[in-house]
């Protein structure tokens, strides 16, 4: 396992954001983050990232170790193995055009023209972007065209580890389907290891690997999706909503009785209520 | 019916693109209602055109024609929580933004500071008031956000995409407390979103694409129409999804929402 999160806690301003978390990241995979607005998710993502340092404890990236100790200089190496995309898209552009936004992240890495060039021409097709997109100002895209671009330019310096920060926030149904289509790219043809915050744990359970649940700064559970989905008693005690798909089960387990089992899938669902009704 | 918005042939152009086309709608003081669509279906420039950011004459607010005369009266009326809450706050703390607002007003410090009591206990965010609003996650700002559009008491009140960053149980509280209100004022409530779990709680439904409005009904009819629905960039909530595959096959025989009730009709 080469991402690992040793007894990491984060103070800002007296108050104790995160709590001596431990946590494994398993390589090419996709793992959620969820819990309460307020649990300390994105301060994760970004203490992970390098944007925020660790308080105490320490976070291993692949070779690179971040930790208060870290020097300035050597912040560049651990952060080139990592891809970060921010809640708001709007935040994270600095260009007048999608071109020079990713063209910028690949200037800062040192890539020169012509690597460039390719590094765009590799976007385009993962993306789909056409060449009258790139000149567009990212700021008048559409919603789902910004994240895309969000998502393009973190990783276009090609990190082994993608953070991606409610990624599906604000899109409509089809530009959902748009995200977690190259989302699941990312992991199956390009082997990366993402992390994705989100709230939306309905849509979550359709596509994540492994979840963790922070609660008040401190991991409450990890581990694989359906073994963390189907902990009600964790989720109950943190008053943490359940997905849907799960809540349905637990309901008919308490007002029936009938165990029907759980499901990340409706049509799964459909044949186990036929079966039990 | 007593009017509280009126839209009469709204056409709308952002350079070249019709982001408005012909658009017509009324709503009724005290109505609960949803307008949804896909991304670029012109919902967020209708919020803006309602607030008077840009002037149209098609639009009347409480029989008050939008326009730079009217302003500042119909701006009085609306409280509105934008998608991105930091385009929004004054910012500093909490407690200082919610009062804002009323300081404008001129209202009384004592009213002020029953008003921030109430409508901070009312939302869940008391812990919050002496926080700096920079310091609050993505959620934790949108329930702010809400608490300033409404400690002015306004007639309508506005959400574009208010919860998108909010727990779902947090969003469950929230709702509930603006069905709540939506029951026991007559305020007017506009839910824009794309989630249509939270559609569930309104009285009517919008749907809107390309700038056309492509259908309007009560909640119950709209959520219906699964392909009509699909057609326009749009899923149907869990419950409703389930429910009309249960009821294809033949294991309900009507729409329902509520997943308690669900489970008490296919294992009575």
């Amino acid at each position: 396992m080469e991402i690992v999160i040793k007894n990491l806690s984060f103070t800002a301003n007296n108050n104790k954001i995160l709590k001596n978390i431990n946590l494994e990241i398993e390589e090419n995979k996709i793992t959620g983050i969820i819990g309460h607005s307020g649990a300390g998710k994105t301060t994760l993502a970004e203490v992970i990232c390098g944007v925020k340092i660790p308080t105490e404890g320490e976070v291993h990236i692949f070779e690179s170790i971040l930790s208060k100790k870290t020097v300035i200089k050597k912040m560049n190496e651990f952060r080139k193995n990592i891809g970060y995309s921010y809640q708001y898209s709007d935040e994270q552009f600095f260009s007048k055009t999608v071109r020079e936004e990713i063209e910028l992240v690949l200037k800062n890495y040192k890539y020169a023209k012509e690597q460039i060039d390719y590094k765009i021409k590799e976007l385009m097709e993962m993306f789909n972007f056409t060449k009258e997109f790139l000149d567009k100002n990212p700021l008048k895209l559409s919603n789902g065209e910004k994240r895309l671009v969000v998502i393009a330019s973190s990783i276009a310096h090609n990190p082994k580890l993608v953070i991606l920060d409610e990624p599906t926030v604000g899109l409509d149904a089809e530009n959902k389907k748009n995200i977690i289509n190259i989302i699941k790219k990312l992991k199956d043809e390009y082997l990366k290891t993402i992390i994705v915050i989100s709230h939306d744990i309905d849509l979550l359970i359709k596509f994540a690997d492994n979840i963790a649940v922070l609660n008040n700064g401190e991991l409450v559970l990890s581990g694989k999706k359906m073994d963390v989905f189907t902990n009600t008693e964790i989720f109950n005690k943190y008053n943490i909503e359940l997905p849907t798909i799960i809540k349905f089960s637990e309901i008919v387990k308490t007002k029936s009785n009938k165990k029907i089992g759980y499901y990340d899938d409706i049509k799964d669902l459909m044949k186990a209520v036929y079966r039990n009704v | 019916m007593d009017s509280i918005i009126e839209i009469n042939n709204l056409t709308f152009l952002q350079g070249n693109k019709k982001v408005i086309d012909n658009l017509n709608l009324e709503v009724d003081r005290g109505d609960f209602v949803s307008i949804i669509g896909p991304n670029g279906s012109g919902k967020s420039t209708l919020v803006k055109l309602l607030l008077g950011l840009y002037e149209s004459d098609c639009i009347k607010i409480d029989n008050l024609i939008v326009s730079k005369e009217n302003i500042y009266e119909i701006r009085k009326k609306i409280g509105v929580v934008f998608d991105n809450p930091n385009n929004q706050f004054i910012w500093g703390k909490v407690e200082d933004d919610l009062a804002f607002s009323l300081e404008n007003l001129n209202y009384p410090r004592e009213e002020i500071r029953r008003r921030i009591n109430e409508v901070s206990t009312n939302l869940g965010i008391t812990n919050l008031l002496n926080k700096n609003i920079k310091d609050l996650s993505g959620g934790e700002k949108q329930k702010v956000a809400l608490a300033t559009s409404l400690i002015t008491n306004p007639d309508i009140l506005i959400l574009d995409e208010a919860f998108c960053m909010v727990d779902k149980n947090a969003k469950k509280e929230l709702l509930n407390y603006l069905l709540e209100l939506h029951n026991t004022s007559d305020i007017t409530i506009i839910n824009i979103t794309h989630d249509l779990e939270e559609v569930l709680n309104s009285d009517k439904i919008v749907v809107l694409n390309n700038g056309v409005i492509e259908d309007e009904g009560y909640t119950k009819d709209i959520l219906r129409e699964e392909k009509k629905l699909k057609s326009n960039g749009l899923d149907l909530p869990f419950s409703v999804d389930l429910s009309l595959n249960l009821k294809y096959y033949g294991l309900l025989d009507e729409l329902i929402y509520d997943l308690d009730e669900m489970v008490v009709r296919l294992w009575k």
